[in-house]
């Protein structure tokens, strides 16, 4: 193990360079998943399978699984030719996740599950160069998924869930407007909700004892935000009819698809390793725009090519019973950006992405489970110019995200679901 | 449980090796092999940061040599001494304060409209602050490159007056080395071609009347002051001209802007024919202002359309375009002082053109940074956006220029800046930082 330690170590060393489940999406959809890289396609440990792979719900015993992170994200901005390194304001996020699952017949299983796949938050400091590109974003989303589950025989299930997914989303910049009445800066603040529905399906095949091969797909869900709210603030009176002071607008966000493969072997009784494959379809967001309810000379629909490829991830966990009620786990990931060359804005500041995690799971009693897990991320730096808004320059981010989850079991008699 | 332990301290000692802040790094400044000790700025209104219609306070803070000396205090910059005005609505020269926006009524509308107004706070007194020098810079409103060494020049030149050593007796240049510069910029030559275009091209009256100055003249004074600037062992940079014919100035009233419906046409055509100039007419849809020219000949009333290659000035009363038919009637053609003509625009463009090679040449000779102003005011023209800020060369809505159509605001004069900076950098090896455009303000709204 303190081999493995090691070596794991060096390969995130060496592979800095290169840096995560790209975009907006926010891997952290289960603790004991989490802390293995975030595999659990051909995995199913706990209820978080009707996310990661809903036919794995076959092969986890009835419960209830609540977890949730505290995620720190930080970025730091170094514009070319200046010698200016702007970072952002500090920020934490909760993403969360609650699953439940009960038996509908002998061979069907009904799972519900609540969690925050998408999303991203950056707040810019006020005098950054970019804050008439933007200067803070905010875009979360639930996904509510009831999900069955189909055990065809003892080795392989079929599982799929309906996906209702609700998000809002905030975006603010200043307007490169100067008013004679001093300095409140002029700004325009986009507020909205939406809302939309998916599907992902999966099936699940314990080949061995020892071998599980899993395989699922999440279908895209497209948030449609309706009557958001534009604000433009500290506008010169001069100017109040080409920025109307309220606005609605409207937007249709693509939360894109993705395929996934991973299977899991048992190398000895101890000891377990996963790989997980994803790939993503983003090349569904290819353009973010704006339809304004009223527009003017300066407030027109827009839209604005993001243009985003579709990218994969591969993902490496270990789980060791290290004893009867302690299991340790850590993993490792390869993430590749889906944003290319030129398209590298400050909403998502994105590059190729390395992850390290860790994480441990405490046998509390027959009935209570107690999880931990810890999420390191490097989002490569990346030097670039945007064509759309010229800014020009480095970007680099980090993420830390600590979590911990309860699981409780319904099942005392199981003996297998603890890993 | 030992294990676990270890393997737990293990992961704990992974997470921190990585730090949890990005650490991208701030770059060491540095001078390279130039000396921004004693820098001194030599030039004319564009130097002193004349920006809407008048020298004033705070437009000489946001000048590109303040920017400057900003950036060589980085790198071993000293003190930069500026002339200051008091503090106020600033002067032209003849009393006339700068420009701000306001609410004007126009003439043919009950809605008032923002649009260039005098500082209703008045002008600010020219101050004599000849005790407080030797200055930094020697930016003086008006200096055209034959100037900078005419002794005599100092005593007309209220702006100059009010700083140097001995009206009368000291010259831009002599200012300049009383400072004993360890760095120059030089940026001259606008004016011998600009005034004569603003002023319309008209023929002189006198001999301080502008006309074009003599290529041979400008290069003549250029190489002057380089010499005298770098004997001394001073390094510099040395501006070209931009090309004055794409300033909001001469493009923001179009040529073609008496609009007409078929039946005002006729009206118009019926007019001329009555007034014996049927050689000119009128149609349906955009037709040229009509503007004098005496190449036009009698029997047209030594008048014709203006046509793409003319210019028509920004001082041209806009009432008088909206409703008072100028341009227009044909005892209303525009006069030659509000119209650049074809023939004044190239005559202006190849003085420019002569200047410019011969700045090049001096920069080569003398081993000098070479800033081409004439090429950013090109990329300005045709527009770029930076930082999410579209900028071109529109009046207003442009972001780039002052009220008075001619000079930069103080984001343009940051784009000089940079232009400076970039040319110093690549010729001394300096690593000098950009000035962040989007900190200092563009036009500002009532």
């Amino acid at each position: 193990m303190k081999k493995i330690s090691l070596l794991l170590l060096c390969c995130a060393t060496l592979s800095q360079q290169k840096s995560m489940a790209g975009g907006f999406k926010v891997a952290l959809q289960g603790q004991k998943q989490t802390g293995m890289a975030s595999v659990g396609v051909g995995y199913a440990q706990d209820a978080a399978t009707i996310y990661f792979n809903p036919a794995g719900l076959s092969f986890v015993n009835n419960q209830i699984n609540a977890g949730g992170n505290l995620l720190f994200p930080s970025t730091s901005f170094f514009e070319k030719g200046t010698n200016t390194v702007y970072h952002t304001a500090s920020q934490s996020f909760t993403p969360f996740s609650l699953y439940g699952s009960c038996n509908v017949s002998k061979s069907i299983k009904f799972g519900m599950g609540l969690y925050t796949p998408f999303g991203t938050g950056v707040k810019y400091p006020t005098d950054w160069s970019g804050r008439y590109i933007l200067h803070q974003i905010n875009l979360q989303t639930i996904f509510a998924q009831p999900t069955l589950s189909w055990k065809i025989s003892d080795h392989f299930s079929l599982g799929a869930g309906l996906i209702y997914a609700y998000g809002n989303v905030l975006l603010e910049k200043d307007i490169p407007v100067t008013s004679d009445k001093g300095d409140a800066v002029a700004n325009a603040q986009l507020k909205g909700k939406g809302h939309g529905f998916g599907f992902n399906a999966g099936a699940y095949l314990k080949a061995t004892d020892n071998l599980s091969i899993g395989l699922t797909y999440h279908s895209r869900v497209n948030m449609n935000v309706n009557d958001g709210k534009a604000t433009f603030s500290n506008i010169p009176a001069g100017l109040t009819s080409t920025f109307p002071p309220s606005n609605t607008f409207s937007t249709q966000l693509a939360l894109p698809g993705e395929v996934d493969f991973g299977f899991s072997y048992k190398i000895v009784q101890d000891l377990t390793v996963a790989v997980d494959f994803n790939h993503t379809f983003w090349s569904s967001y290819d353009s973010l725009g704006f339809n304004y309810a009223v527009n003017t000379s300066a407030v027109t629909d827009n839209k604005s090519p993001r243009l985003y490829e579709n990218a994969s991830c591969i993902r490496f966990g270990a789980q060791y019973a290290a004893s009867k009620n302690i299991s340790v786990r850590a993993g490792l990931f390869f993430d590749q950006t889906p944003v290319r060359d030129g398209y590298v804005s400050p909403e998502l500041p994105d590059n190729n992405k390395t992850g390290l995690t860790a994480g441990a799971t405490f046998k509390l009693d027959q009935s209570f489970v107690f999880d931990i897990s810890l999420l390191y991320e490097n989002v490569a730096s990346r030097t670039q110019k945007n064509i759309e808004t010229g800014l020009d320059g480095t970007f680099q981010t980090r993420v830390i995200a600590p979590g911990i989850g309860l699981t409780y079991l319904f099942n005392r008699s199981s003996k297998t679901t603890i890993k | 449980m030992k294990k676990v332990t270890y393997i737990l301290y293990t992961a704990g000692v992974m997470m921190t090796l990585f730090s949890c802040k990005p650490n991208l790094k701030q770059n060491p400044v540095s001078s390279g092999t130039a000396d921004f000790s004693r820098y001194v700025a030599i030039g004319n209104s564009l130097t002193s940061g004349y920006a809407d219609g008048a020298l004033y306070k705070d437009g000489q803070v946001n000048s590109y040599p303040n920017m400057l000396a900003t950036q060589f205090r980085q790198a071993g910059g000293g003190d930069f001494n500026i002339p200051y005005m008091d503090a106020g609505g600033g002067n032209d020269g003849s009393g006339t304060p700068r420009r701000i926006l306001g609410y004007v009524m126009p003439c043919n509308s009950t809605t008032p409209t923002i649009s260039p107004i005098l500082d209703p706070a008045g002008f600010t007194a020219l101050n004599n602050v000849a005790a407080g020098g030797p200055y930094n810079m020697v930016g003086v409103p008006g200096a055209r490159a034959i100037d900078a060494t005419f002794p005599l020049y100092s005593a007309f030149n209220p702006f100059l007056q009010r700083f140097c050593q001995t009206p009368g007796t000291s010259t831009l240049l002599s200012e300049a080395l009383r400072v004993n510069p360890t760095f120059f910029t030089l940026f001259l030559g606008s004016n011998d071609v600009l005034l004569y275009a603003t002023g319309g091209a008209v023929p002189p009256t006198n001999q301080f009347s502008p006309t074009i100055s003599d290529p041979a003249a400008v290069q003549a004074a250029l190489t002057m002051m380089v010499d005298s600037l770098t004997k001394t062992g001073a390094k510099g940079a040395i501006a070209n001209v931009p090309d004055v014919t794409s300033i909001p100035y001469f493009t923001t009233i179009p040529w073609n802007g008496v609009v007409l419906t078929q039946g005002k046409a006729d009206t118009l055509n019926a007019l001329y024919a009555g007034n014996s100039l049927p050689g000119i007419t009128w149609h349906a849809g955009a037709n040229g202002f009509m503007i004098v020219d005496s190449s036009a000949g009698l029997t047209n009333g030594f008048m014709r359309h203006a046509t793409a290659s003319d210019y028509i000035l920004l001082t041209t009363p806009g009432d008088s375009l909206s409703c008072g038919m100028w341009g227009v009637y044909p005892n209303k053609p525009l006069k030659d002082q509000y119209v650049l003509d074809a023939v004044e625009a190239l005559a202006v463009s190849n003085a420019t053109q002569l200047y410019n090679s011969s700045i090049a040449s001096i920069a080569s000779n003398y081993n000098i940074a070479h800033v081409d102003i004439n090429a950013l005011l090109k990329t300005l023209k045709s527009g770029f956006i930076y930082n999410g800020v579209t900028f071109n060369a529109s009046f207003v809505t442009g972001g780039a220029f002052s009220l008075d159509g001619v000079h930069p605001n103080p984001r343009g004069y940051s784009f000089i800046a940079n232009e400076f900076i970039k040319a110093i950098n690549t010729k001394y090896k300096s690593t000098l930082p950009l000035v962040n455009t989007i900190q200092f303000n563009g036009v500002i709204f009532p």
